[in-house]
């Protein structure tokens, strides 16, 4: 009798390790609402989180068959879309795992410029402007552990912005006014023109001023930080200047006349015919 | 041996910058902080109804030391050599015919600022009408000590946003002064706007205008602020308006067009005329496409444009490729539009991995080729050609402690650096957070530190409040410079900085 004892209780662990171990445990009795039916493994298809906006706002009714508004503002914030505002109240709903869609990937702060124009509105189901100016502002607070937010440039970038304005890693003009902001500072602490063209910093090199242009094209945003567009002229000009032409390939003046002509009569008597 | 100095520290900051004390702008800038002082005060102690009104307030202090590039000269007869170059020691020094100095560039003394930042926003609503709110955003600039030789710290007062919104579900109007952000860039103007939503379509179109603000500045162009354009500022500000329209014709795409005009005004004369587009389409979990585009019909040229497609292979991988192009836009009212500036061309790869929760890699490479210049001559050639790549990587064994690393490279003219980077971090307290980052770093080329090494160590702490957050930074930099770096700058300095940010009035659960 004790033999068939052991034998079954045997069997029986044996078997519960066995499903255990397949994934399933008998003892795992949890109720409808305690589950988390992590988003999308079970109930949704494959994109569903980037795409159920539009199930959701044709007819939440379905969606309230599990969730509970509550549910839907785990990830939604205030004010929330309609459509879940709509949703028949229940006390409780099932929980929704909260995640961010597979396009937020660590390269994401860098490149999502063109989806947060193309879809504010989707930016705004999830996020509220504070999360866009806590980077897109003056500060400079490191992020605290798993916190990416303190400040679009990291701190004291400004001691190394020279490479990234030179090597455009990012469009500075976007923000800084050249003239206003970028010229002015590098004027006053020695690096910007004052008007001479014979001390001119570039590294003290002395050929610097006969072999420019190449530069000067690739990085024309770079030069007007330091430079006045008085310092350019001063050379480039039919009006006063060495006449040395400035304009480069695929120049196409009569364009130019056609949208504004002072600006050809900064250098020229007459505009171009 | 120097003699005769030229251009002593505080010569070059009286010449280079208006920094005159303008005692109007000072009391302007004191009668705005009471003004808003008082807004804040006066709903802090009840007098506005609750859910009326919230505020936020930014505040940064710095504390900035940096050596400024001054001019300098020595007698000729200390000089070795001939001609237009010489030597002054190991300093090469320029000489003019016939004069009795050379003259040269060296770092000057240190120069120490304390910039004051303080950024100001104001929501007020439930005037009676529903959706009808005020919202004000500025800032405010100054320094407690010091020269200002910080970017525009001799103008105190900036309205950045201030209009009236009334806000429904099928519209919004807004009339004020207030910006339009897409993909042609930040641009203010003091007009109005008008929103339209279509939702069955889920079409939105916006049509927007006024007289325009200058791109990245809260100050029109004729204004003081652009005054050191001298003889090249017009005499009149733009107009500005544009049209913008977004769709998500398919649920799993979407896509922005925007059209934008810029003509000064009374002269007729257009500034800039621009068009944009951009699109996202998701055709399936863990691939992503995205792209954008602009077009300058001023100019007749592509602007910049980019391609990225993304792959999320599982929670632990993902890549994503790009192309890209870029050519910087210039208003008609510059002449740097006829300089033709050369456009780049380029790819970039990117790489994350996270084999296991607490570690996670990634890496990114570049490359960039630039357009026919026409401009190259034999003895100073540019490289058409850069590279960037980089790696970094992050553990964090435990929920408090944080390790970060990084490294980048960067192989161009102008632009080359090599830079690395450590970072350690922990949360000692649920609210408090404090690290510590090394840095060391060299630039080579046009304004860098020359072959010398700029070496950093810095500590930094974050404590968040009931009410907001504390922050401060420091860091001490040496630059280790070469024997010939006497006409680089010198970049050793030490740095700080002290914030602040709490919001005021109706709190929705978030502080900044």
């Amino acid at each position: 009798m004790k033999a068939r004892r052991i034998v079954a209780v045997s069997i029986g662990v044996g078997l519960s390790v066995l499903l255990a171990a397949w994934g399933w445990a008998p003892t795992e009795a949890q109720s409808v609402a305690d589950r988390e039916f992590a988003y999308p493994r079970q109930m949704h298809p494959a994109g569903w989180l980037e795409t159920h906006g539009q199930e959701a706002g044709a007819d939440a009714t379905d969606c309230a068959a599990c969730h509970a508004p509550s549910s839907c503002r785990s990830c939604h914030v205030e004010p929330v879309p309609t459509p879940i505002s709509r949703m028949p109240a229940r006390e409780a709903g099932i929980p929704i795992a909260r995640r961010a869609p597979d396009y937020h990937v660590p390269t994401w702060s860098e490149n999502h410029k063109a989806r947060a124009a193309a879809n504010t509105a989707q930016c705004q189901t999830c996020h509220t402007p504070d999360a866009c100016s806590s980077c897109h502002t003056t500060s400079a607070a490191a992020p605290p552990p798993g916190k990416r937010t303190g400040g679009y440039h990291v701190g004291n970038f400004q001691i190394q912005h020279s490479a990234a304005a030179f090597g455009r890693e990012v469009e500075c003009a976007t923000c800084h006014n050249p003239e206003a902001f970028c010229r002015d500072c590098h004027v006053s602490r020695g690096l910007g023109s004052e008007g001479r063209s014979d001390r001119g910093f570039h590294n003290e090199n002395p050929t610097w001023l006969f072999g420019h242009g190449q530069a000067a094209r690739q990085g024309l945003e770079s030069c007007a930080t330091c430079h006045s567009q008085g310092d350019c002229l001063s050379c480039h000009s039919a009006l006063g200047g060495r006449n040395i032409n400035p304009h480069g390939p695929g120049f196409d003046a009569e364009q130019l006349r056609s949208k504004n002509e002072a600006m050809c009569l900064t250098c020229h008597l007459s505009v171009p015919e | 041996m120097k003699c005769d100095q030229v251009g002593d520290d505080n010569r070059t900051v009286a010449d280079g910058v208006s920094t005159t004390y303008e005692p109007w702008r000072r009391r302007r800038t004191i009668a705005a902080t009471v003004i808003v002082g008082a807004a804040f005060a006066a709903g802090h102690i009840g007098s506005l109804e609750a859910q009326q009104w919230r505020g936020r307030a930014h505040t940064r202090v710095q504390y900035v030391q940096a050596r400024t590039l001054v001019w300098d000269s020595v007698a000729v007869d200390q000089t070795t050599g001939d001609g237009s170059l010489r030597l002054s020691g190991t300093t090469q020094v320029r000489c003019a015919p016939a004069t009795d100095y050379c003259y040269f560039s060296r770092a000057g003394q240190t120069r120490v600022t304390s910039p004051v930042t303080q950024d100001v926003d104001l929501n007020v609503w439930g005037f009676g009408v529903q959706g009808l709110r005020l919202y004000g955003n500025a800032r405010f600039r100054g320094a407690i000590s010091g020269t200002d030789f910080w970017p525009r710290a001799d103008d105190h007062v900036d309205l950045l946003a201030g209009y009236l919104e009334l806000q429904r579900s099928r519209y919004r109007v807004r009339l004020g002064r207030d910006y339009q952000v897409s993909g042609l860039g930040y641009y203010g103007y003091d007009g109005g706007s008008a929103v339209l939503r279509l939702r069955p379509a889920r079409l939105e179109v916006e049509a927007y205008g006024g007289i325009g603000l200058e791109r990245g500045l809260a100050d029109r162009l004729d204004s003081d602020a652009l005054s050191s354009l001298d003889e090249f500022q017009p005499r009149n500000s733009n107009f500005l308006f544009g049209v913008r329209a977004s769709a998500r014709p398919v649920a799993r795409a979407s896509v922005e067009a925007i059209y934008q005009r810029e003509e000064e005004r009374g002269a007729g004369g257009l500034a800039s005329e621009r068009v944009g587009v951009e699109a996202t389409y998701t055709p399936t979990a863990g691939i992503w496409l995205q792209g954008h585009a602009d077009y300058d019909l001023a100019t007749d040229w592509w602007g910049k444009a980019g391609a990225t497609v993304g792959w999320s292979v599982n929670p632990q991988v993902f890549v994503e490729g790009k192309f890209f192009r870029y050519r910087p836009v210039f208003s008609l009212q510059t002449i740097w539009a006829a300089f033709n500036p050369t456009p780049y061309t380029g790819w970039g790869v990117s790489v994350g991995l996270r084999p296991i929760d607490d570690l996670s890699f990634s890496l990114l490479g570049e490359r960039r080729d630039y357009g026919e210049t026409d401009a190259e001559v034999p003895f100073e050639v540019t490289t058409d050609r850069t590279w960037r790549a980089g790696g970094s990587a992050s553990w964090q064994p435990q929920e408090k402690w944080r390790l970060d690393g990084g490294y980048w490279v960067n192989l161009s003219f102008g632009s080359a650096t090599s830079t690395g980077q450590f970072r350690v971090s922990a949360q000692p307290l649920d609210k408090l957070s404090v690290g510590g980052r090394f840095s060391a770093f060299q630039q080579i080329g046009e304004f860098r530190v020359g072959e010398g090494r700029v070496w950093s160590v810095g500590a930094e702490a974050q404590w968040d409040t009931p009410v907001g957050t504390l922050w401060g930074s420091v860091d001490r930099y040496r630059h280790d410079r070469q024997e010939n770096d006497d006409v680089l700058p010198d970049w050793t300095q030490t740095r700080a900085s002290f914030g602040m940010s709490f919001y005021l009035g109706t709190e929705p659960g978030r502080t900044p």
